[in-house]
């Protein structure tokens, strides 16, 4: 995941660009898997209706 | 206490309890009765589990957590909750509603078990009865004591007449209207959870300016507002996200698909679950996100009163008390579905299983009408002390059927070669693991909670973790150390494949 390389980088980077990808990071894990779970849900529902 | 407020709870109560009656008159048998006769629709199962897995919990506990400093690390709690629910209805849920109608038409769990495995020795339908029906009486009586305190703080009353008088509500509609009532106040107590958690942060976020002013006046109070990670441990993370794995195994969710009319609903019960899942779940997390940069001028000295205090701030009383009730709605529809569980459980597991089995269907029904009130008097005798430490064996439940149920459901639907001593075990292995990892990874405390022992796990894993792998390995192990199932079985295990 290149946001995490990112905080790894970041590390490095300073203080401040820490904190950015850290509160990227978060966003990300907090909106993406649980919004993938309501697109597949979506997707299937339609996909498995046809069959 | 305001008109707007007693009169929307009044109107909600009163709903509650014509559903009750309604339910009443469509209820003839035990399988009615437990089950719904298997005609629920996609709507009412999916809102039907959600509102009955998520408690007081996701208004009250999550945002306060959430509102606590560093509380961003709860998002990996909500994560594995969505993963689990969503693998669970991807993958056990059509199987579980074919198997358990192939499986001599099983209404329980534990009657599943024993049809699925073919268990003459009873074993399997009496342990797992029996930690349902004890474990299900403890986790009532604690939503008794959450709906009780809520009342008492809401009403001004005490905390008896609070606590009495929601049991009695409870009581009345699952008694008369069993599985039906229990799935339709779930519908609306649901609709009215959802409302809530979307209603409530975004009055709150807009209140403050906006989403970006939000975000800003969050991290300017401190940066760890918005930061998952810091002060994570990766075993702390696993932990959190490892909570999903205890979807597989609780009672009161997974009846919900063998109650579904058919297996061509569970796409569309999956879709509108994980919608208000996950809408519900991130409208709890903002709730406590906002409400750090609301009170930021006066700190709350309990968070998990962020939700009920925005509601009294912002909104007229009328709507408080919709939304108010959304919370009572949030208790009564967890503990509803885990009453008629525990009574299913005497009813079939006990009584038609073992006792009279040629008892008629009349019988059935109210017997488990009546057990209804016995397990429900026992949580309110329990309930009436709220400190009581037998309470404490909650915080075991969740993990105890993720473990002890998850790996049996899950490997009897899905490998043919599981056996009822592979079952056996499983369950047993996965209960003990749960119960000796927790005590071994509690450090001994003196009074004035210095530790004075350390624990002798020297790591933080939530035990469902251990449990649930050491229970599949044991229910593969000992499956193939025994005898294969018989061709009958194997035969089933093909019919009943989706």
């Amino acid at each position: 995941m290149s946001l995490h390389i990112d905080f790894m980088i970041a590390i490095l980077g300073g203080e401040k660009m820490e904190e950015f990808n850290l509160t990227g990071a978060t966003w990300f894990w907090l909106l993406v898997p649980m919004l993938l779970t309501v697109v597949l849900s979506i997707i299937s529902n339609f996909t498995e209706r046809r069959e | 206490m305001e008109t707007g407020v007693l009169v929307t709870f009044s109107i909600y109560l009163i709903g509650m309890l014509t559903i009750g009656i309604i339910a009443y008159r469509l209820t003839s048998n035990l399988s009615d009765y437990v089950l719904g006769g298997r005609r629920l629709g996609p709507g009412v199962a999916a809102l039907s589990a959600g509102a009955s897995d998520m408690s007081g919990w996701l208004l009250l506990g999550l945002p306060g957590a959430v509102y606590a400093a560093g509380g961003m690390s709860q998002i990996w709690l909500a994560i594995g909750l969505t993963i689990g629910a969503y693998l669970n209805w991807q993958f056990v849920a059509k199987r579980l509603r074919v198997y358990t109608e192939v499986a001599n038409d099983s209404i329980t769990i534990p009657d599943y078990f024993e049809n699925r495995f073919r268990d003459n020795s009873r074993l399997l339908r009496i342990i797992s009865a029996l930690v349902i029906l004890v474990f299900f009486t403890f986790y009532t009586s604690s939503g008794m004591v959450g709906g009780a305190k809520l009342f008492e703080a809401s009403f001004g009353l005490s905390y008896n007449q609070a606590l009495w008088i929601g049991a009695l509500v409870i009581i009345s509609y699952t008694f008369l209207g069993g599985f039906l009532a229990v799935s339709w106040t779930d519908f609306i107590q649901g609709i009215l959870m959802f409302l809530a958690l979307i209603v409530v942060p975004i009055v709150t976020i807009s209140e403050l300016g906006g989403w970006s002013e939000t975000v800003n006046k969050v991290g300017a109070i401190d940066p760890v507002n918005l930061d998952a990670f810091t002060g994570m441990t990766v075993l702390g993370i696993i932990s959190l996200l490892a909570w999903g794995l205890g979807y597989f195994g609780q009672p009161h969710i997974i009846t919900r698909f063998m109650a579904l009319r058919s297996t061509k609903d569970v796409p569309k019960a999956r879709m509108i679950g994980m919608g208000w899942m996950v809408f519900s779940l991130f409208g709890a997390i903002f709730t406590g996100f906002a409400g750090i940069a609301y009170f930021a001028d006066s700190p709350l000295p309990d968070g998990e009163q962020v939700f009920i205090l925005l509601t009294q701030v912002l909104f007229n009383p009328w709507v408080s008390g919709i939304l108010l009730a959304a919370i009572l709605a949030a208790i009564m529809s967890t503990i509803d579905s885990q009453l008629l569980v525990s009574s299913s459980a005497v009813a079939e597991d006990f009584y038609k299983a073992i006792l009279r089995k040629e008892a008629s269907e009349k019988e059935l029904v109210w017997v488990g009408r009546f057990s209804v009130i016995a397990i429900a008097l026992i949580a309110i005798l329990l309930a009436e002390n709220p400190n009581s430490s037998v309470l404490g064996l909650v915080s075991y439940a969740w993990a105890g059927f993720g473990a002890a149920f998850g790996p049996v459901i899950i490997l009897s639907l899905f490998w043919k070669r599981t056996n009822r001593w592979g079952a056996l075990a499983g369950m047993i292995i996965g209960a003990i693991t749960v119960v000796v990892w927790k005590i071994l990874s509690t450090p001994t405390l003196n009074e004035a909670q210095e530790v004075i022992k350390e624990a002798i796990i020297p790591f933080q894993l939530y035990e469902i973790v251990p449990g649930f792998i050491l229970a599949i390995i044991a229910i593969i192990i000992v499956s193939l150390l025994t005898e294969a199932p018989s061709k009958e079985i194997e035969e089933e295990f093909e019919k009943a494949k989706v």
